[in-house]
């Protein structure tokens, strides 16, 4: 898993909660990394599943709701850290098949082994959009956080809905419909 | 946990991170610059083989150019000797269209002391070394091969493929040139016809094989006697025409006597291995204004040699 992940996270605890929780978090971890993170690394993904447990257990916010949250403040630092994604974009609707089509293209050019969660859209029925999310790490809630905050980044007015996992592959949907 | 710890735990770890974002910098880096240098290798590479195939088609285009064996030949060599530096290059051609083409190169290049490579008519063999070379060899053997055919077929469509003289056809338009340059320069020229006495005599007596012969020793006779810039051409049967250019009506009838006593002397072997002579009657015809042609030249010269056979034969006339 990408290092940005890591260090976002950490960032998104130490101005969110305290720098304390950071440190008590780290003390309860076994990190071959020692939570020394770099955003051009790559770590192993049991460490981000580690620390995550872990801030759960100190702050008491269940593990989706955390992952949701976090889903949130990554893709403003993704906008901020990467504008050219966004460019003469005005809709989720538009940016979101994106995501798979040209962004994800992009990482895998500066990091070719990269593993990046694989995001289908079909948007065969105008203003739906019907997104099929997959990754060997398997955290559909920050896909849902990335989601949500994506449609109200554009200000959109729709609705996302979460089916439930298909038996088998385990990849979830999501359905980004009118809302009305 | 007060501030100071914090602080310095973090301190600790952005430390450790800075160093691991030095390092992959450091490997991506390294990376960039393996690539760098596969790509221009692969770019050199690529050059090269451009440049050789520049040099083919360049090799090619010259080989073309020309129908001459031997300017085919120094093209090749001047090529393969750009091409790979040796330290000794001979080039032995063969002769006869399609076969074997021996190229003998000493180039310590080859990791060999010697390398040879034939071109036969059936598979070009690739040489060890530049395939370059290979395909030149091939290509200038194509090359030879078409000039030698090309002169062939020219020879035969210009010669007289008993006696190896020139045909009537080269004559008429080679002799009219002549005539022509001899009008502009302001030189004499004249014409002779020359018929072989009693010739059909021969080949009833002694049959048509001999009276071949005797028609191949006349011409050799008369080709011995010429000049490069003459020109004698085989005009019938049994009748020779000779166009000599820069010479006046006297000087021709020194050249026909010399031929006249010549050829009496020849003994040739006819039936039954007997000996037997032949004589000839010569007209000749000089260029007399600046409207002359070769027709004019050759019915004035008929008109001669009419008189010398009525004559007696064995003798030469120049017209009045």
């Amino acid at each position: 898993m990408k290092g940005i992940v890591f260090t976002e996270f950490m960032e998104m605890l130490d101005a969110r909660h305290s720098p304390q929780l950071v440190e008590e978090i780290l003390d309860n971890v076994d990190l071959d990394s020692g939570g020394a993170y770099t955003s051009v690394g790559t770590y192993d993904p049991s460490e981000m599943m580690a620390l995550v447990g872990e801030a759960s257990a100190q702050t008491g916010l269940p593990v989706p709701d955390l992952l949701r949250a976090f889903g949130h403040h990554l893709f403003g630092r993704f906008v901020t850290l990467f504008p050219v994604f966004f460019e003469g974009i005005s809709s989720s609707l538009d940016f979101l098949p994106t995501v798979h089509s040209f962004v994800h293209l992009e990482v895998k050019k500066l990091y070719p082994d990269a593993e990046l969660p694989s995001f289908e859209t079909d948007t065969s029925t105008p203003g739906h959009l019907r997104m099929t999310y997959r990754s060997s790490r398997n955290l559909p809630d920050l896909a849902h956080g990335l989601l949500e905050a994506a449609v109200e980044h554009f200000g959109d007015a729709l609705v996302i809905h979460r089916e439930p996992p298909a038996a088998g592959d385990g990849a979830v949907v999501f359905l980004v419909s009118p809302s009305d | 946990m007060d501030e100071i710890t914090i602080l310095s735990r973090r301190l600790a770890r952005e430390r450790r991170a800075r160093r691991a974002a030095e390092e992959i910098a450091e490997s991506k880096s390294r990376e960039l610059y393996q690539k760098g240098q596969e790509i221009s290798q692969a770019l050199a590479a690529e050059t090269t083989a451009r440049a050789e195939t520049q040099a083919l088609l360049h090799a090619l285009e010259l080989f073309s150019s020309t129908r001459d064996p031997d300017e085919i030949l120094a093209h090749l060599q001047t090529f393969i000797t750009e091409a790979v530096p040796c330290a000794a290059m001979t080039i032995t051609d063969a002769p006869t269209p399609g076969a074997t083409m021996t190229l003998e190169v000493s180039a310590a290049l080859f990791g060999a002391a010697h390398v040879v490579i034939h071109r036969t008519k059936t598979t070009p063999p690739p040489p060890r070394g530049p395939a370059l070379i290979g395909a030149l060899v091939r290509e200038a053997g194509l090359a030879l091969d078409n000039a030698r055919l090309f002169r062939q077929v020219e020879q035969l469509s210009i010669r007289d493929p008993l006696t190896e003289l020139y045909n009537r056809r080269y004559l008429t338009e080679h002799g009219q040139r002549m005539v022509a340059l001899a009008i502009r320069h302001k030189q004499p020229l004249t014409l002779q016809m020359i018929d072989l006495d009693h010739f059909k005599a021969v080949n009833d007596t002694h049959g048509h094989t001999v009276g071949d012969d005797v028609l191949r020793a006349a011409a050799a006779t008369l080709r011995a006697t010429l000049r490069r810039s003459d020109l004698c051409a085989r005009f019938g049967g049994e009748e020779l025409c000779v166009v000599l250019p820069e010479t006046s009506i006297d000087g021709a009838k020194v050249f026909a006597e010399r031929f006249l006593t010549t050829l009496a002397a020849l003994a040739h072997k006819g039936k039954d291995a007997t000996l037997f002579h032949v004589t000839a009657s010569i007209g000749i015809a000089g260029r007399s204004s600046a409207d002359e042609t070769l027709e004019t030249l050759i019915q004035r010269a008929d008109a001669a040699l009419y008189q010398a056979k009525s004559g007696g034969r064995n003798r030469v006339v120049a017209e009045q």
